[in-house]
């Protein structure tokens, strides 16, 4: 087995993620053998469109998956340790304090009838802190992300705008000092400049504090400006994964390359109509073989939808699951 | 400090708004004279004068006598410590029980939901009134009269609806992503429903608190009537107005005086639990 991998110190690894949801039509598998690494201070991408399970795999990373989809797999390796083992009470110990999680719509984050103050002042106390301890580190992250002054600590969530909502959510989920920051969609329900501001500002810290972060969205050129390797996910599996310039260069599975096309490029010129992926994502049920992507692949072939694609080193730390990569690298060891 | 910090705001618009003011003032001047009013007034709910039965109000009984002559306002004042008493408590222990209860069935939801609410539907399918005379019976002989198993009678027969409110409150809530923050956040399941729970669903336990209170006192009116409630009270007071009530030489004032001050409170009550809800709410400051 061959690790595509360039640094095997990864701070955080997940191997082989599922997580299934019960519905009346059967187990769909959301999360199908996911597998990522994330190494100390590097911010990864996780790419895909709605419904792909790029946010029901955040939550598992919590131990936060919502009945009726339950994690039924996998091992999230922290510093080298399993944190999923035994029933995932390692996962929850680590929340907030070595995982947090910041999530898209902040004003449904946070706690109506708690002050913004408060609620930080909590979120420190519960990492152990003493109440005067717990309010000086809440007023002094408020303070770094931009935040500082009594009119916000002492404000209502209602009263703050949203980019400042998203802001107050980032200064609580570091407040634990976490080594590892799942960001899921946080600037979706931003406008564009604000967007851009708490962007910047997430990078500013994720710098300064050495965090890993992954960054999950459905916005590559987002991705783009703030990852340093990007990993799509189609039908819960990373189907490509590369150093963002790479993948921008020459993505190698159809589905990534598809949705590059599908993204317009701010620089290029203008397109008379954005191209679009024909067909719909599916929902894997059951024991299935054979790609995912092959009912919309426009180049799938007969052992697409006979076995399942490998997954294939194209470069240092590029790989690709599909058997047309095939010819460029070897294929490596199967992940999931 | 979570249900603290919200009233501290709350309290300022409480005294902009002119019904609850009013309302406020009403229930305090009630409870003020009921309380202090028959030792200042140097007047006794008990002592007969056959002489002056049925005098209307006037100078000498300004609520006028009953059948047995005796003082009217001293009756009044008394038995409303008994309503407000009753209103009041029975009101804590079903707002106690109830809370907790719906908290926890919500919150825990699934099988756990599903067998303590239909503990509840078992209970609402009991009639109240043979559940309040079962807990009355529970007490002996000699406290039968008291104000204690009044109170817990009803507080034990009104926390269903309570539970049911306070659960589906819960229920809504605990799918919002604020909890799922606190729960990234490390917070335990006490916190989670004591700080971030219960004080959203604090409107509506509230409110319905509030019209508990008048709920509770008629109810307890109406155990009067049945010979269980209390001895002296408003709703034993108005039974024994409706008793006398007839076209011909009526006795108006033993009718209109209590049921008079038990319309006025209830009135009040609703005004301050509008109003208190408002304020509960920081969604409300527009």
């Amino acid at each position: 087995m061959t690790r595509v991998r360039s640094d095997d110190a990864a701070l955080l690894e997940v191997d082989d993620l599922r997580v299934h949801v019960a519905t009346p039509e059967g187990e769909l598998r959301a999360v199908d053998g996911l597998s990522l690494r994330i190494g100390r201070g590097e911010v990864l991408g996780l790419v895909g469109e709605s419904g792909c399970g790029k946010s029901l795999a955040a939550l598992a990373l919590l131990d936060l998956v919502p009945p009726p989809a339950r994690r039924v797999g996998g091992r999230i390796a922290l510093g080298g340790v399993d944190l999923a083992a035994g029933a995932g009470r390692a996962l929850r110990a680590a929340r907030g304090r070595r995982i947090a999680l910041v999530f898209q719509d902040a004003a449904a984050s946070l706690t109506p009838t708690l002050r913004v103050g408060e609620q930080l002042v909590e979120a420190a106390a519960i990492g152990g802190a003493s109440v005067r301890d717990a309010a000086a580190r809440a007023r002094a992250l408020l303070e770094r992300v931009g935040l500082g002054g009594e009119r916000v600590f002492g404000a209502w969530p209602h009263q703050l705008s949203g980019g400042q909502r998203q802001r107050a959510l980032l200064a609580m989920a570091l407040l634990g000092e976490p080594a590892v920051l799942v960001a899921d969609e946080p600037t979706t329900a931003l406008d564009v400049t604000t967007q851009a501001s708490v962007l910047a500002l997430l990078r500013e810290l994720q710098r300064e504090r050495g965090l890993a972060v992954l960054f999950i969205t459905h916005d590559l050129a987002v991705a783009a400006a703030l990852c340093q390797r990007i990993a799509v996910m189609y039908a819960g599996r990373v189907v490509e994964e590369a150093p963002t310039e790479a993948l921008f260069a020459g993505a190698r599975h159809p589905y990534a390359s598809a949705l590059l096309a599908c993204s317009a490029p701010l620089d290029g010129p203008r397109l008379a109509r954005l191209p679009s992926i024909p067909g719909a994502p599916p929902r894997r049920f059951g024991p299935a073989v054979g790609c995912a992507f092959a009912p919309r692949c426009p180049d799938a072939q007969r052992r697409c939808v006979a076995e399942d694609p490998p997954w294939v080193a194209l470069g240092a730390s590029h790989a690709a699951r599909c058997v047309l990569a095939l010819g460029a690298g070897d294929a490596g060891g199967r992940r999931g | 400090m979570s249900i603290a910090a919200p009233a501290v705001g709350g309290l300022a618009r409480l005294r902009r708004d002119p019904s609850a003011l009013a309302g406020a003032a009403l229930l305090a001047a009630v409870a003020a004279a009921c309380t202090l009013g028959p030792l200042l007034l140097g007047l006794d709910p008990e002592t007969t004068a056959p002489a002056a039965r049925h005098t209307p109000p006037g100078a000498a009984h300004w609520f006028g006598t009953d059948a047995l002559g005796r003082d009217l306002l001293a009756r009044v004042l008394v038995g409303g410590r008994t309503s407000l008493a009753v209103g009041l408590a029975a009101t804590a222990v079903s707002v106690a029980i109830g809370t907790l209860y719906g908290a926890i069935a919500g919150y825990y939801a699934g099988r756990v939901d599903e067998l303590m609410m239909r503990i509840v539907d078992f209970l609402y399918g009991v009639p109240y009134m043979f559940l309040v005379i079962l807990v009355m019976l529970l007490f002996s002989d000699t406290a039968r009269g008291e104000p204690l198993p009044v109170f817990v009678a009803l507080g034990l027969v009104q926390w269903l609806t309570m539970a049911r409110i306070v659960r589906g409150q819960v229920l809504a809530l605990r799918e919002r992503e604020f909890v799922l923050a606190a729960r990234v956040a490390g917070a335990s399941d006490a916190r989670i429903l004591l700080r971030h729970l219960l004080p959203n669903a604090l409107g509506p336990i509230v409110v319905y608190g509030t019209l508990t209170v008048p709920g509770v006192i008629l109810l307890e009116s109406f155990l009067s009537f049945l010979g269980l409630g209390v001895s002296l009270s408003w709703g034993q007071l108005v039974a024994d107005g409706v008793a006398v009530v007839n076209p011909v030489r009526s006795p108006w004032w033993l009718l209109a005086f209590p049921s008079g001050f038990l319309a006025a409170t209830l009135l009040a009550l609703n005004f301050v639990g509008d109003a208190l809800r408002d304020a509960f709410d920081p969604r409300a400051v527009g």
